[in-house]
């Protein structure tokens, strides 16, 4: 079994973000995508908070990309999920798909009627 | 088009941006800044520039804090070391911090204590005391609290609004009991009271139904320590307890309750039933009286209902008493208005006199409180000072920070964490210091402050408060100061540190000896009117007085009035007993009658307001009262004692005779009706019921009777004169213990809201001074260090000692001077106000000032003498070669 603690949804929810977003995974594309997502709406400041958690935990790293003239010549923060992050979104996986495999037809019926609306 | 975010909002960001993600922070910002901008054009970006800066500022905070999470122990950690390596100065500081924060908890335990009088009741905010003001012929209207019975009725049937009412007549002077098993007891709370009293107020049964016990004429109410004191438990439902004094007859105790509150201002321990004082034939109210329209010594209480308009119920009180008993106030001249007075406010502002409260103690609140803010100001000035002072001493170790790359921020934040390390310990030092000087204020300023009460939100709200002011404000000069050097500067060593704290600090010391000026000047204020007060001739001299009053329990069928006369006669014929006289009152008790007067020859509605009380033969000897015309009351001459009365030379004045000679035949009028009254006598002027009453007009009356008996011993004699006196009691008396009390004491008593506040800020003012001088020695201290090097250079150019402790001292001479003209003013001002308050007091003198300034300078050259004689005998080799 996992060595390490589970991903909570919003960790797993902003790893699979990053690794959407691939080179263009900056703090405000982030943002922007997550909203577009999820209809969650971080502030500028705000959404930096729990990326840099995930990059305490080292599921997350970070690269220094040149700012151009519009952001008045600052550096950009690019994220990019490391090899542990990679490992904890497929644990989460695994544990998602397992936990979904068997369930009986009915209820698996009764819950895509309800998604389905 | 300019889609560049503006300079102002770039400085707030960079300054409030956490430093490791500034620059990321910022070129978002100023990239969506500039969509926006080309999307909805500048003013929207602005306000959404501004919408997106305040919701992010929770994340910059956070930012920083998990960032700096590991910083706050290393701060911590500092903060200990710094604090153990400066123990001196760490000490000074906190102790002193310590003991204005004890005394600004204590003033704010004695603060709210005062202020939470009467606020336990059930809707407290709708309870009201009936007070009536009458005017009499010309005299200005005087307002009090004692009433006329009648009124109850009046406000329940007729005044809207009003819930419930309920009258109190207490049992005046001491009332006296007994119970079966034949041992009596005194009581001085003992209260004849309608039962809805106890749905006014909070008093919880214990025993029984109070309510009901009062609705019958012959069941009394005892509170639980009055059933413990006399029965020694609480289950004392049926007992039978006989009354003397006030009412003779037999009662069962139909209910025990809880005591009142300490801050009730009625505190009743014995309740009798008003029915019975009103019907009973034997009640003293019946025999004096008829209607319930002329006897005033009644409380009179009532709830209003909610949001019900009081004015209203005003004026349709006095509507009602005007209808039934409006030809009455007219054939007596008098003139009358009712006011409900909140209950809560009682304490604090009551300007009227009854049995149940003092003078309002609000302007010794007020005083008081002011002290305690002082205290509080004086030390956190010290703590500024003393940082401030350290903290250029500290460059060296900021600056080596700084250069090995700590951030202003970070600098600022270890003096807070220091600061706030330090107000913590002299938080906690001080509360232990203030809970274990609780009982010391309770015996000070006469209140009852539990332990408990210092478990209280409002307590724990205070300190917080004074935590996070002392923290942030003491800390935030000093960390500015400090985290401003120049490490470049500062490290190569030429730089001056703290030049320009050095005006700072003397402002503050300023400020400091201006305000312990302000307070001593308060306390010999406070000292000097009391001591006036008390100093002052009231016209009589009461030192040798003891006044006793008869026991109403006698066995047997004696004649009382018999036994009286003869305690009377042995106390005048005994060697001991310069003289004795009896009365139906006594100088620091009170008059008996309100009234008016006139001479015979005025109009009736020119009368004028009127004191008098009963004495017998010899009362002006026994209490060594001048007579300046005519003789007192004597046996030898009986008519004189109905027909006759003495006039004080107020009156002699008011009425217009031309000397007091010329009073004596005047007949006088009393009351309006047919009472005319010879002048046999004039007196001196006395302060009857205390120095702070105003000169009005005062009439004895003569009579044989009177429930106090007052003797006068010969000097020197009292312990012997007291003993004869009871020896002669008992053996009247068949065996009674004598009661009694030392006239003076009793007068000193009127003064007792002054005395309390004379003691409090004695003490307070004290410490105060205390704290200042803790905060000196620190400084002298700290200078003595900071200019060892300049005054060995002095030294060795050839300076003597002398001069070098004049150039150490000078400064404080004057500052002090400059504190006293600062200080003046505004001193001036609180002391004429608070003087204003007596009709007779003293003159506000320039030597109020600068007696104290003279006292804060010696007190500054005292904290600083150690540190200045040891720079002048130091060797001024030392202080070169150390550098």
């Amino acid at each position: 079994m996992t060595a390490s603690p589970m991903l909570t949804r919003t960790e797993e929810m902003l790893l699979l973000t990053v690794c959407r977003l691939q080179d263009d995974a900056f703090g405000l594309s982030i943002r922007d995508e997550l909203e577009a997502l999820t209809g969650r709406s971080y502030s500028i400041g705000g959404v930096y908070t729990p990326l840099d958690r995930l990059v305490s935990k080292k599921l997350l790293r970070t690269e220094a990309a040149p700012g151009d003239e519009n952001r008045m010549g600052r550096p950009r923060r690019r994220y990019c999920v490391t090899q542990k992050g990679l490992r904890a979104l497929s644990e989460v996986r695994t544990l998602q798909e397992s936990m979904w495999t068997g369930l009986p037809e009915h209820i698996l019926g009764k819950i895509s009627m309800v998604r389905t609306p | 088009m300019n889609h560049r975010l503006p300079e102002w909002a770039l400085k707030v960001l960079v300054a409030v941006t956490p430093g490791r993600s500034r620059d990321y922070l910022v070129g978002d910002f100023a990239e969506r800044f500039a969509w926006v901008a080309a999307e909805s054009g500048r003013g929207a970006a602005i306000r959404w520039f501004l919408v997106q800066f305040v919701r992010s500022l929770p994340s910059f905070f956070v930012h920083s804090s998990v960032l700096g999470g590991s910083m706050f122990s290393s701060y911590l950690t500092v903060a200990f070391r710094s604090i153990g390596k400066r123990r001196f100065y760490a000490g000074l500081n906190i102790v002193g911090l310590a003991i204005g924060l004890a005394i600004a908890l204590l003033i704010a335990q004695f603060v709210r204590y005062e202020l939470s009088y009467d606020t336990q009741h059930p809707d407290a905010d709708r309870l009201y005391r009936v007070e009536m003001s009458s005017t009499l012929g010309t005299g200005d209207p005087e307002w009090s609290s004692n009433v006329y019975s009648a009124l109850r009725d009046v406000l329940t049937t007729e005044s809207p609004g009003v819930e419930k009412a309920a009258r109190i007549h207490p049992a005046y002077g001491t009332a006296q009991f007994r119970i079966t098993d034949g041992s009596s007891f005194d009581e001085q709370q003992a209260a004849f009271v309608d039962p809805e009293w106890f749905q006014l107020v909070d008093r919880a049964p214990v025993h029984g139904d109070p309510v009901q016990a009062l609705a019958s004429p012959d069941q009394v109410v005892f509170t639980r320590s009055l059933a413990m004191e006399v029965f020694g438990r609480t289950d004392v439902l049926g007992e039978s307890v006989e009354a003397r004094s006030w009412l003779v007859g037999d009662y069962t105790v139909g209910a025990v309750i809880e005591d009142p509150l300490p801050t009730s201002h009625v505190r009743v321990r014995l309740y009798m039933p008003m029915e019975r004082l009103l019907t009973d034939p034997g009640s003293a109210y019946i025999q004096n009286e008829t209607t319930g329209w002329d006897w005033t010594n009644f409380l009179l209480y009532l709830r209003m209902a909610p949001g019900a308009d009081v004015g209203a119920a005003e004026a349709s009180l006095l509507a009602g008493a005007m209808r039934i008993n409006g030809s009455e106030f007219e054939r007596l001249g008098e003139r009358i208005s009712f006011a409900f007075k909140p209950v809560t406010d009682i304490h604090l502002f009551s300007t009227t006199s009854s049995s149940y409260e003092s003078a309002g103690a609000y302007r010794t609140v007020v005083f008081v409180g002011i002290l305690g803010l002082m205290v509080l100001f004086i030390a956190c000035v010290n703590f500024v000072n003393l940082s401030t002072a350290r903290a250029s001493e500290r460059a060296r170790e900021v600056c080596v920070r700084k250069a090995t790359g700590a951030r202003r921020g970070q600098i600022v934040s270890q003096f807070l964490v220091e600061a706030g390390v330090m107000n913590a310990l002299a938080l906690l030092l001080g509360l232990g210091l203030a809970v274990w000087a609780t009982p010391l204020l309770n015996t000070m300023a006469g209140i009852e402050v539990l332990p408990g009460d210092w478990v209280r939100w409002d307590i724990a709200l205070t300190m917080l408060g004074l935590f996070l002011f002392g923290t942030i404000g003491a800390s935030m000069y000093p960390a500015w100061l400090v985290s401003a050097f120049q490490p470049a500067v500062v490290l190569k060593g030429s730089a001056s540190t703290g030049g320009g704290s050095y005006w700072f600090r003397q402002a503050l010391v300023v400020a400091q000896f201006s305000l312990s000026i302000a307070m001593v000047s308060g306390v010999l204020l406070v000292q000097k009117q009391i001591s006036h007060l008390l100093a002052k001739d009231p016209g009589f001299d009461a030192e040798q007085v003891v006044v006793v009053q008869p026991p109403a329990f006698l066995d047997g069928d004696v004649n009382r009035g018999e036994l009286h006369r003869a305690f009377l006669e042995r106390l005048q014929s005994s060697a001991r007993i310069e003289a004795a006289s009896r009365s139906t009152n006594v100088p620091g008790t009170g008059w008996n009658m309100t009234t008016s007067s006139r001479p015979l020859t005025w109009n009736p509605e020119d009368a004028m307001e009127t004191k008098a009380t009963y004495v017998g033969p010899g009362f002006l000897s026994t209490y060594g009262m001048t007579l300046i015309a005519g003789r007192e009351f004597s046996s030898d001459f009986p008519s004189e004692i109905d027909e006759g009365v003495l006039i004080n030379r107020y009156t002699v004045d008011a009425f217009g005779f031309e000397t007091p000679d010329a009073a004596l035949g005047q007949v006088l009028n009393l009351g309006g009706d047919d009472w005319y009254l010879r002048v046999i006598g004039v007196f001196e002027d006395v302060d009857w019921i205390s120095a702070k009453q105003p000169r009005q007009i005062n009439y004895l009356l003569g009579t044989t009777g009177g429930g106090y008996i007052s003797a006068r011993f010969q000097s020197g004699q009292t312990r012997d004169a007291l003993d004869a006196m009871q020896t002669i009691f008992a053996d009247v008396y068949q065996g009674n213990q004598m009661s009694y009390f030392f006239n003076d004491a009793r007068f000193a008593e009127r003064l007792e809201e002054e005395t309390r506040l004379r003691r409090m800020v004695g003490v307070f003012s004290l410490f105060a001074l205390f704290v200042a001088a803790l905060g000196l020695v620190g400084l002298a201290a700290l200078t003595a260090a900071q200019r060892r090097r300049e005054i060995s250079i002095r030294k060795v150019l050839g300076a003597s000692g002398a001069s070098i402790a004049r150039l150490m001292t000078s400064k404080f001479s004057f500052l002090a001077v400059l504190s006293m003209i600062i200080a003046t003013p505004p001193t001036w001002y609180a002391a004429s106000r608070w003087l204003n308050a007596f009709p007779d007091r003293v003159s506000i003198s320039p030597d109020l000032f600068l007696l104290p300034a003279l006292i804060v300078l010696c007190v500054s050259l005292l904290a600083s003498a150690y540190h200045v004689v040891k720079v002048v005998r130091d060797n001024p080799v030392n202080g070169l070669r150390s550098d």
